[in-house]
């Protein structure tokens, strides 16, 4: 008789530690939720981008020969290797496409914007010299944890 | 007769007592665990030291990605100052680092061995970075220059 009232004593420690488990997950939770899942600049440096290619093609800096043969790095004052590895940019003029990097189809995606694992991405259409221009960009990079 | 069963009750109560003491021995370690588990995992924000530097870190990228050469830049970081120093970790070497090179910025306001950093696409030279306290407030000053036109080290 003694064993069958320890075995409900133990059951009770089950429920007590599902309890605990249960309130470890809330007061988790809520730390997160204070601290904030993280600062997302993506669109913000998206827009960036776009208005400063806008601005290279507007000055005369550039022109479609240097978008098509990727010689606007220079003169446009981007950093290639960064904008290859962290950005998406597609340049159109008129209908045709004279630069692409990245990918720009996940830009027309709708719904990816609540997901990070998709670029944020901007988009803007002007007209230079009487050409319609067209510039897609989008950013993916995060604020990243580096040793040291 | 009487005497058994005075025998056989105390043996009972015993039992019952040790019972009570086992089991209320591992719910103090289970609530010792959880309680100290919890205090690490608020410990560990250091006073929001991450949201910070990712705050700063975002800032300091677009105010440079929309810099051109000849821009002298000025900060106000009094709050990230004030965050590095409540975590000892108020270093002018280490607060902001920039590496021009690598087109990358680095922010560290709190005592761990990482720091936050992110990369401006704007092909520029940062030069002259400079961390002065008590202006008034602390801010950050840093030049901006063409890539190759050369400068002093940042």
């Amino acid at each position: 008789m003694n064993k069958r009232a320890s075995l409900g004593e133990q059951s009770m420690g089950v429920v007590f530690i599902f309890f605990l488990a249960l309130i470890s997950i809330g007061i988790a939770g809520g730390i997160y939720v204070f601290y904030g899942s993280g600062v997302d600049a993506r669109a913000i440096d998206a827009q960036q981008l776009a208005a400063q290619v806008r601005e290279c093609i507007e000055s005369g800096a550039a022109n479609s020969q240097m978008f098509q043969t990727e010689l606007f790095f220079e003169p446009c004052r981007l950093e290639e290797n960064i904008l290859s590895e962290y950005y998406t940019l597609q340049v159109k003029e008129g209908a045709q496409k004279i630069y692409s990097i990245g990918n720009p189809e996940a830009c027309r995606f709708t719904g990816t914007s609540e997901n990070t694992a998709f670029p944020r991405c901007t988009g803007i259409t002007f007209i230079h010299t009487g050409t319609q221009y067209e510039i897609i960009a989008g950013s993916s990079q995060k604020p990243r944890k580096v040793s040291g | 007769m009487n005497s058994l069963l005075r025998e056989a009750i105390l043996k009972n109560s015993m039992n019952k007592q040790g019972s009570i003491f086992y089991d209320s021995a591992i719910y103090l370690v289970l609530l010792a665990f959880f309680a100290g588990g919890l205090f690490a995992l608020i410990g560990m924000q250091e006073g929001g030291a991450a949201i910070w530097e990712q705050y700063y870190i975002s800032q300091i990228v677009r105010v440079v990605n929309a810099a051109q050469p000849g821009d002298t830049i000025v900060l106000d970081m009094q709050k990230a100052s004030e965050i590095a120093a409540k975590n000892d970790a108020l270093n002018k070497e280490t607060l902001i680092i920039f590496s021009s090179v690598e087109h990358e910025v680095c922010v560290k306001l709190s005592s761990s061995t990482k720091k936050t950093c992110m990369f401006y696409f704007n092909d520029v030279l940062v030069t002259d970075v400079h961390f002065a306290q008590g202006v008034p407030g602390n801010v950050l000053s840093f030049n901006v220059r063409e890539f190759n036109s050369g400068g002093t080290n940042e």
